[in-house]
Parts: C-alpha cells; structure tokens; sequence
C-alpha cells in the first residue's frame, strides 16, 4: 500500500538516532534536577532481591500461589459447611410442597442446582480476596517478571504472561487482555492459551471432586491442576509458535510497581466487586440454567415426571456415553460436561440437579460410587482443559474478528482434554493396578 | 553501617533457621508419603516442600553474609516474610476449623488443634526475629518501603 | 453554560496513574497493575472553582510508537481529540525512564501539565529532585504530588485550570456543537501557522543533522494545509523521518511522498 523507499535498516537507524538523542536530552536534563541520594535498601528492594532471583523466584512464586490455593480450599471449608446446612435446611422445607413437580423444582432445580452451586461462593470469595491481595501488595507483577524469564528462555513472548495471570480469575479478560501483547502471531498464541488457565468457575468442580476423592490433600490437588493449566498453556503456546506462527518477539520492558501494603479494605472490595459478578450470574443465568436443567431431567419422551434414567438429561448424557467411556465417566457426569460447555458452573449445577432428582442428596457419596480415583483425576483434568465457557468463546471470536479461530479454539480444546484425560487414564491404570 | 561481627551472628542465626525449617520439611514430606508417623508436623508434601523453600532462602543469605556482604541480609529478611506467610495461613486454618468445632459440623467432630499445629507455626518464633529486626530498624539495611507482614497472602 | 474541559492522563506505566484518576474523579476503583484494565477507557468528572472537567484516563505506555495496542490508542485519543490538557503522570523515582514519553508528548506539542508523583519514594531513598528547575527546562508547568496519600491533588486541579487555553474560559457551548469542541485541533490560537517557536521547540532539539531534515520535511509537507494545520509540521515531520506507516499513510500525495522520502539522515 505505501511505498516504503526507506530500507528496514535506516528506518531503525532514524528511530535509534532520534531514540538516543531523546535519552542524550533526559541525560542533560537530570544532570540539572536530579540528585541522588545515599544508596539504602527499601524493604522493596530485598524483597525484589529474593523474589526475582535467578533460582529462587521460581519456588518462592510456588509458595505464594501455593498458599493462595491451601487458603482457598481449606478456609471455606467451615462456611461451605454452613451454606449446605442452611440449604438443606430449606430444602426439607420445600420438599414439604403437596404439588409434586413445585416441591421437584424448588427441591431438585433450584435448591438441588443453584442452591448447590451457591455452596461454592466461599472458595470463589476468598479466591477473588487472595488474588486481589496479590494484584495490590505488587507481587503478581513479580510473578509475571519471574514467569517472563522462563518463557523468553523458552522462545515465547514474555508479555503473554500477565494476560495468562488475569485468567485465574475468569478467562474473558485474560483474552481481551491479550491486547497488551504486540505483534499479531504473539498476541493470537496468547489469547488461544490463556483458556488453559484455570479460572475461578472451575473452582467448584475442583473443591467439590477433590473434597470427595482427595479429602487429605485437597488444596495441595487444586495447586497442582493450577500449575497443569500453567504448564499446558506454555506447552500449547510453544506448539502454536513453532507451527502454526512464526514470528521473533520483540523485548520486552517491565516495569515494577512498588510493593504496597494491601489493606484489608480494599481487598474485600474487590473480592465483593467481582463476586458479586458471580451471584448476578448464579441468580440469572444459573438460576434459568438450572430450571432448564430440572425440566429436562423430569420430563422425558414418556411424559412428565418420569423416571430420570427416561428423562431427556439422561438421553443426551447416554448419547455421549460411548464417547467418554474410555475414560469412565457415566452419564450424569457427561450431562455435567455438556452443559459446561456455556459455563463451567454448570458441571457441580448439573450433578446437583440429577442427583437430586434421583433423590440420591448425598452427592459426595454418589460420585464416589460411579468414579473411580483415577477417573476422578481425569475429570479434573479434562474440566481444566476443554472449551471454559460460552462467553471466552465470543470474546476469542470478538478479539480475533475471525469465527474460525473461536471454532478452533474449542475444537483444540475439546481434543487436548480428551487426550490428556485418556494419558491420565492409561498412566493410571498402570500405576494403581 | 553494619559491623562484622553483626554479619557473622546473623548467619550463625539464619545457618539455625535454615536448619530447623530444612529439618521440619524433610519430616512432613517424610510424613506425607507414609515413611514416618510423627506428631506436629503435618502430613502435607506440598506443605512440607513449601517449609523447605523458607530453609531454602534462608540458606541463601549464609553465603553473602559469612562474606560481609549487606545483601545476604535481604534473604535472611525475606525468608522470615515468607515464613510470616505460611503462618499466617496455618493461623487461618486453624481459627476456621476451630469454628467448624464449636458449631459441631460433621467434618470436625474428631477435629484436634494439635492436628493443625504444623511447624509453621511452631518454628515461627524464630523464623519472625529477622522480620521484627528488619520493622524496627535494628537491621542494618535500613528500610522505609512498606510493611511486609501483609505483603502477600 | 460552559462546556466542559477535556483533561487526558496520561503516562508510564505503574506511575500512579490510576490512583490520580480516583483522586480527581471520586469515582471508586480498583489500581492495580493489570496492563488490560486501562486498555479500555476510563472516564471521569470534577468540578473545580466552576469549572467541569472530564477526565480521560489513557492506556500506560512508554512510548507513542503505535506499536501495540495501547499506544495506539493513547497516541490516537491525542491526535483525534486534542484535549485541552493532556496530564503527563511521572514516576519521580523513575526519572529517566520516564521523561522519554513526556519529550514525546512535547513533541507532539499537546497542552502539557507535568505531574512528579510518588514523591514519597523519591525522600525515602533520599534523591533530590530540582522540580522547579525541571519545569523551566521542559517549560510546562510541573506539580508534585504523593497521589496515594492525597497529596497534591488540589495543586494539580489548579494547574490544569491554569493551563487551560483563554480561549476555553469564557467559550460558550454552541448548540449543534456535535463534536464537542474536537474541531479545535491542536490550538490554532497558540500556534500561529509557520511560527518558528512551532518548529523547533527549544526543549526538545536535534543535533543540526536532524533539524535539517525536519526543517525539509517541514518545507515539503507545508503544501498539503490540510496535513499541517491538522497536525503539528514538527512532529508530522519526525515520524515521517521515523517511517512512521501511519503518519505516511496521511500523505495522499504520490510526489510529495516521495520527496519526503528522499529526504535522510
């Protein structure tokens, strides 16, 4: 389009020689203003000193985030406890209803499926509270630093990482966040992996599953399907770039923030501003989620109210049964996945529903019954990997302007998950004989 | 600023840090896996790798500090930050599974408070002296930047 | 009735810019270092002696290269709207660093008011900065503030109104003012075309090399008025000889295009 007379060699010798003289004129004016104070150590300073060191950053960054997990699970514990009380509570008050399909629906669909999703609210809490303390005191910035280092090491873009970060919280704007990374094959590989990363609405599936199956060593479970999402989105990241991109990243600049003491005020605030997001959502959304749900496990071919192993829920869940059954999953928990594909609070919403409706209440021992441990693993596994939500979809096909990249992204998604998933199966079939 | 001989005590203290913490994390990795049955330590791996990641830091700053240099004051402080963090997360722990004991739920009926005394917490005590050194200025890189007890979760 | 002033925050990144943007606004938010969060576009309002102020808030960004998103945007919100007064946000600690985007910003010859903040950590590590010494040299007003503890925030509602062009003071809001004052590009009131302070701004001067390419570029880009009076010669000239796509792109003139082209270092 334009003619570029200029080879690439003088543009950057424009720009170098204009950017030098910049810096030669900053030089000038310091000499004038600036002086310098006696070298001391900020309390920052010996914290940057540790926290980005060559080889101690990366297991101090495991500490924290370990920590931040541990705290996740293990403080809520005692509140989720409360919540399922006061809900089963209220749900031997609506079974009470005479109209059988009422006391169904307010038992089984919204008791049984908000009601049990709402259980989740303290790990997502306290979740939202350790990240926005982390964001605050200025430590994530160091763990994108510390991150950076290993991914330049690695040919990727170090910027991909603070946009890999945001998606612990949700991956929607992880994926717009991608914005920040520059050059159009870097920012693309990015804004494909940051769905790997573990967002809070695959907390509950995680609290619920390992509570069940790893009850000692839940939090430390938790930690680990984190770092797996780590892991895959730079494996994938790496398999993009030396596939389907090519292109040399350029250097990258970081900046620091000072470290600040994060208030406890503030914290809570932002925990509330983005939970409250997540409770519109469970009131919305889940909540027609969750009739849809209960309709169609109480309604079947042969009628209303039918048996849920005739319901429609089940016909669907069996449909796909063949699919899954390499990996041990029944069709109750192939529903779940299904309806996760809009959101992954549908995955415990649904088994909720179902196992309600079946009149089976305690879900914990329900799905220690049909998984085995190594399944149960499976599931976590492939609940981290495949297609998060209906919402990172649209804003990958928004944020790329391209319908096929979004298709590509769940088709990937949907084949690594298995596959990873199935790996997880076959290793341990052998392992645990 | 600082004297030798100040150095020289303060990487005698994090050699014994980094030993008692090093020491506590072999035996709840060891616990962990089923080697050993001991009280106090937690049966966490994860946990127990964590307590060894503080020994860790703290064993970094010996060297720099046998050697006079300032810096290694910096790992011997950040060590105990670290420490302050793992201790005030088994706090937590223990105050919420102390409210699940009192409302007498189901998951805590056989709950103890010894159960949940892991040695972040008990080696706390020696770990936290280079942090209170470090706020009261009594160390002798001086600081003005934040708190750091609070720094991170 | 008066229309409001546009006021454009601008600045590094982690300079406290967020925090100034809450301070000025009132409005409740979350600063934290997620270079995502002011990628999208934050605005604000406050009143001062009589005066509405809007506030927008620009992406962080070292430099105006339009090389990722969010220069591009802050660089774009510059030009296209040329706000009454662009506040540059420095980490006083961070000087140098940080001087280089507000050389740009004089460059680009925008209202500038220069903002030092974090001046608690530039005592507590015991540098010293001349502010005022910087202000004559940059000749743009200067404040200094500590935004995380407040400091400043009055000081600095006061040298934006200052800094106001007269022209704005008294200007009523037409009605049927559709673009909402965006036609004013860059003050034609303040610089007079062809003025020679225009061109070479003594703040930011090349060696003799480059001024004499930017004084051809100048020379040759005169001819097209809608280019020059639309934006700064000087800088249109200087992203020119930096090949700028963009800026090239604005030419529409094949000959002319090549003439600038030809001209080098």
């Amino acid at each position: 389009m334009i003619e570029q007379d200029l080879s690439i060699e003088d543009e950057l010798d424009a720009e170098i020689i204009l950017a030098d003289q910049r810096y030669e004129i900053i030089g000038d004016i310091l000499c004038e203003v600036y002086q310098e104070g006696s070298e001391k150590w900020t309390l920052s300073d010996m914290l940057d000193k540790v926290f980005l060191h060559n080889y101690l950053g990366i297991p101090v960054f495991l500490v924290i985030v370990w920590t931040m997990f541990h705290f996740t699970f293990q403080v809520s514990l005692v509140f989720m406890a409360m919540i399922e009380a006061a809900f089963s509570l209220l749900g031997g008050l609506t079974a009470q209803i005479p109209v059988p399909w009422l006391a169904s629906l307010l038992t089984d669909g919204i008791i049984g499926g908000v009601g049990f999703i709402l259980v989740f609210v303290p790990p997502i809490f306290f979740m939202y509270f350790a990240i926005s303390i982390l964001e605050d005191s200025g430590y994530l910035a160091r763990a994108a630093f510390v991150m950076d280092r290993v991914m330049v090491k690695m040919g990727l873009h170090g910027r991909s990482f603070i946009p890999l970060l945001i998606g612990f919280g949700c991956n929607v704007p992880a994926v717009m966040a991608a914005r920040t990374v520059d050059g159009d094959a870097n920012r693309l590989t990015t804004i494909l992996v940051s769905p790997l990363m573990s967002c809070a609405a695959r907390l509950p599936v995680y609290v619920l599953i390992a509570g069940v199956f790893f009850p000692a060593y839940a939090g430390t479970v938790i930690f680990l399907l984190y770092l797996l999402g780590i892991v895959f989105a730079v494996v994938m990241a790496l398999v993009f770039k030396k596939t389907l991109f090519r292109e040399e990243s350029a250097p990258f600049l970081m900046e620091l923030p000072m470290y600040q003491r994060p208030t406890f005020h503030g914290s809570v605030v932002h925990m509330w501003e983005r939970g409250v997001l997540f409770l519109k959502k469970a009131g919305t959304f889940l909540m027609l989620g969750a009739i849809t749900l209960w309709f169609m496990s109480y309604v079947g071919p042969g009628g209303i109210g039918v048996s849920v192993e005739d319901s429609f829920v089940s016909i669907l869940g069996k449909a796909a049964e063949p699919i899954f059954a390499p990996l041990g999953f029944d069709w109750q928990i192939i529903t779940g996945l299904i309806f996760g594909l809009l959101a992954k609070e549908f995955v415990v919403e649904s088994l909720g529903i179902i196992y309600s409706v079946e009149g089976n209440l305690a879900i914990g021992a329900a799905l220690a019954s049909s998984l085995s441990t190594v399944s149960a693993f499976a599931l976590l596994v492939f609940v981290l990997l495949y297609t998060p939500c209906i919402a990172t979809v649209g804003v990958i096909r928004r944020e790329t302007g391209s319908s096929k990249w979004a298709l590509f992204s769940v088709v990937y998604q949907l084949i690594l998950a298995y596959a990873v998933a199935l790996l997880v199966i076959t290793v341990g079939g052998l392992v645990f004989v | 600023m600082s004297d030798e001989y100040n150095e020289r005590v303060l990487a005698l203290y994090a050699i014994t840090v980094a030993i008692a913490y090093g020491a506590a994390g072999v035996l709840q990795i060891l616990s962990g896996v089923g080697l050993v049955q001991i009280s106090y330590v937690g049966s966490d791996m994860i946990a127990g790798l964590m307590v060894l990641v503080v020994a860790l830091v703290f064993s970094a700053g010996v060297k720099p500090l046998l050697a006079s240099n300032r810096e290694g004051i910096a790992f011997f402080v950040v060590g105990s930050v670290l420490a302050s963090i793992l201790f005030i997360l088994q706090v937590l722990i223990v105050g919420t599974n102390l409210i699940g004991w009192v409302l007498r739920f189901e998951d805590w009926l056989s709950w103890s408070v010894l159960n949940d005394l892991t040695p972040s917490i008990w080696l706390y005590p020696i770990a936290s002296i280079a942090l209170v050194g470090e706020r009261t200025g009594k160390l002798t890189i001086t600081s003005l930047g934040p708190d750091s007890s609070e720094v991170t979760e | 009735m008066s229309s409001s002033i546009k006021v454009a925050l601008i600045g590094n990144p982690n300079v406290g810019k967020s925090v100034i943007f809450n301070n000025l606004t009132g409005s409740k938010q979350h600063t934290g270092n997620w270079p995502g969060k002011t990628v999208e576009k934050k605005e604000g309002f406050f009143d001062f002696e009589g005066y509405k102020f809007e506030v927008v808030d620009l992406p962080g960004v070292y430099s105006l290269s339009a090389l990722s998103e969010d220069e591009r945007v802050a660089r774009q919100y510059l030009i296209d709207h040329r706000p009454d007064v662009v506040v540059d946000i420095l980490n006083a600690s961070q000087l140098e660093r940080n001087l280089y985007l507000t050389l740009l910003l004089i460059e680009l010859q925008v209202n500038l008011v220069i903002v030092l903040n974090m001046q608690d950590v530039v005592e507590s590590k015991g540098d010293r900065i001349d502010a005022e010494a910087l202000a004559r040299r940059l000749k743009t007003p200067l404040v200094t503030t500590t935004a995380t503890k407040k400091e400043g925030m009055d000081d600095l509602k006061r040298a934006i109104l200052d800094a106001i062009p007269e022209c704005r003071h008294d200007r009523e809001h037409m009605p049927g003012d559709l673009n909402g004052g965006d036609d004013q590009h860059y003050h034609p009131r303040y610089h007079h075309h062809g003025e020679y302070e225009r061109l070479r701004p003594a703040t930011v001067r090349y060696s003799r090399e480059i001024e004499v390419a930017l004084g051809k570029i100048v020379r040759i880009i005169s001819k097209d008025r809608e280019l020059s009076e639309r934006y700064p010669p000087r800088w249109i000239a200087l992203r020119i000889l930096e090949n700028d796509p963009e800026i090239l792109s604005l030419i529409t003139d094949e000959e002319m295009r090549f003439l600038v082209s030809e001209v080098r270092l």
